[in-house]
């Protein structure tokens, strides 16, 4: 009967846990996944670090823009050379575009010489819907205290043009530096662009 | 042994000449894009109506000028001789294209976006080539960009009949493209994050409404849905816009379009009226 009770709680927490949708300025929820090389990651590892999340999909074409253009790799080494952790998460569902087996995408970060701390697989999809990831790329930014202090776009430039990219306002950039100066994040939120997530 | 070295590299390099129209093709095949002009009078006309028509793949679609949630808003840029203006993009309204968490609007397999050509009076060249710019994004269940220039002729010296099916095109897309609103009593009220529209109609009216439906013309402001809670009142309908999960900033003011879905001796027809009120704050 005890051991009844304890699954149901167990479920009911784990419903209850990913229906939670993340908010700008709270906690953000926590969440488990294996990255491209089969080793857990949990959210809650990180705790009084910085992190980035920036969800993908490497064949849409504006993934492709910041990464053909060395943009994204570039933010990657330079702020995970400063403690920064950098989470790539892909929710495309098997099947979908973006989908890739570990050996495909290991290939893919290689080619691209791209520095995420990990690409995380979320295959079902539960970790972006809990996020209202709805873009590739979609970013947030977690402060040191785990609240979300950032949500939207990469840039200010919603195009797939690689050209557009110099004269872009850089959100992520912007408020990770604020960060670390110790200031508040002057822009926390920006329309996303992008291709739909492929739940 | 030369020969057959030779034979063999452009054997090769034939291959992937091939391979290479074949993906071109099929890339051309999933968007086709072409300028169209609605007959006009030569002298009489000094605004003609042109079009950019889109024809889409099955299951293809391309964005209105809110994408929703994703995508990228339709621009078009056009080339015109010294003197020729045109007017923005005439959006026809768009439809609701959904997949799981994700709404967006746009158009699937064929739109026309209109426009007028200023021509102004005694115009000295008779002769000329417009050309148009399109980008956007086309999607089904992966996204491709879509950026093309069409080009048209136009001789400015003679009568221009349109063809048919292009006439009938224009006329149709005329009926669907949103009008501002003088019609359509609307107020935008607000009670802690959520925005409510009420949208006012004769009672004779009201009973022919099939459904209602608000498009925002900014985006990251409201919770883009399927089906927006909507409640019927006696001379009123009521929308909720919640905010967009992430709102890029408190809106002071509500812009778009509603849509009206009508139906009258079982013809249904959509109308649409484009407004902008402020919001009223309640206390």
């Amino acid at each position: 009967m005890i051991k009844k009770s304890v699954v149901l709680f167990l479920f009911l927490f784990s419903v209850v846990a990913y229906s939670q949708d993340a908010k700008l300025n709270e906690v953000a929820p926590n969440f488990k996944l294996v990255d491209s090389n089969s080793k857990k990651h949990s959210l809650s590892d990180f705790k009084g670090k910085l992190v980035v999340l920036e969800w993908i999909n490497f064949d849409c074409p504006f993934v492709q823009k910041h990464y053909n253009s060395k943009n994204m790799q570039s933010l990657q080494l330079k702020y995970t050379k400063q403690d920064v952790i950098w989470l790539t998460v892909c929710s495309s569902t098997e099947g979908k575009q973006g989908n890739f087996n570990n050996d495909e995408i290991n290939k893919r970060i290689k080619n691209h010489n791209a520095k995420m701390t990990a690409y995380l697989v979320d295959t079902d999809g539960k970790v972006g819907k809990m996020y209202g990831a709805k873009t590739t790329p979609h970013m947030y930014i977690i402060d040191k205290t785990g609240k979300i202090v950032y949500a939207g776009g990469i840039d200010d430039k919603a195009s797939t043009d690689l050209e557009d990219i110099k004269g872009a306002k850089n959100y992520v950039s912007l408020a990770l530096d604020e960060l670390m100066a110790g200031k508040n994040v002057s822009v926390q939120s920006s329309k996303p662009y992008g291709c739909s997530v492929k739940y | 042994m030369k020969h057959r070295s030779t034979t063999i590299y452009f054997s090769f390099l034939f291959t992937i000449f091939i391979f290479v129209q074949f993906v071109a093709a099929q890339q051309k095949s999933l968007a086709e894009a072409k300028l169209v002009v609605d007959s006009f009078s030569s002298g009489k006309d000094s605004i003609i109506s042109i079009g950019v028509l889109i024809n889409l793949k099955d299951d293809w679609h391309i964005y209105w000028r809110n994408p929703g949630d994703s995508g990228l808003p339709t621009d078009i840029e056009f080339g015109l001789p010294n003197g020729i203006t045109a007017s923005e993009i005439k959006f026809p309204i768009p439809k609701i294209f959904y997949s799981d968490e994700i709404v967006n609007y746009g158009y699937g397999h064929q739109v026309l976006f209109l426009f007028d050509l200023n021509i102004p009076e005694n115009y000295s060249s008779k002769e000329i080539n417009i050309s148009a710019n399109i980008t956007s994004l086309i999607c089904k269940d992966l996204c491709k960009t879509f950026d093309t220039t069409v080009t048209i002729f136009l001789d400015l010296s003679k009568d221009f009949i349109a063809d048919e099916k292009i006439s009938r095109l224009f006329e149709s897309t005329k009926k669907i493209i949103p009008i501002q609103n003088q019609k359509l009593n609307i107020i935008a009220e607000s009670k802690s994050d959520n925005v409510y529209l009420k949208v006012f109609v004769k009672q004779n009216e009201n009973q022919n409404i099939n459904g209602i439906q608000f498009y925002p013309y900014e985006m990251g402001i409201f919770r883009n849905l399927v089906k927006q809670n909507t409640k019927q009142n006696e001379n009123f309908f009521e929308i909720l816009l919640e905010p967009d999960q992430f709102r890029v900033k408190e809106p002071a003011s509500v812009n778009g379009i509603i849509v009206i879905e009508e139906e009258i001796e079982n013809v249904l027809s959509r109308k649409a009226y484009e407004f902008t009120i402020p919001i009223i704050e309640l206390i």
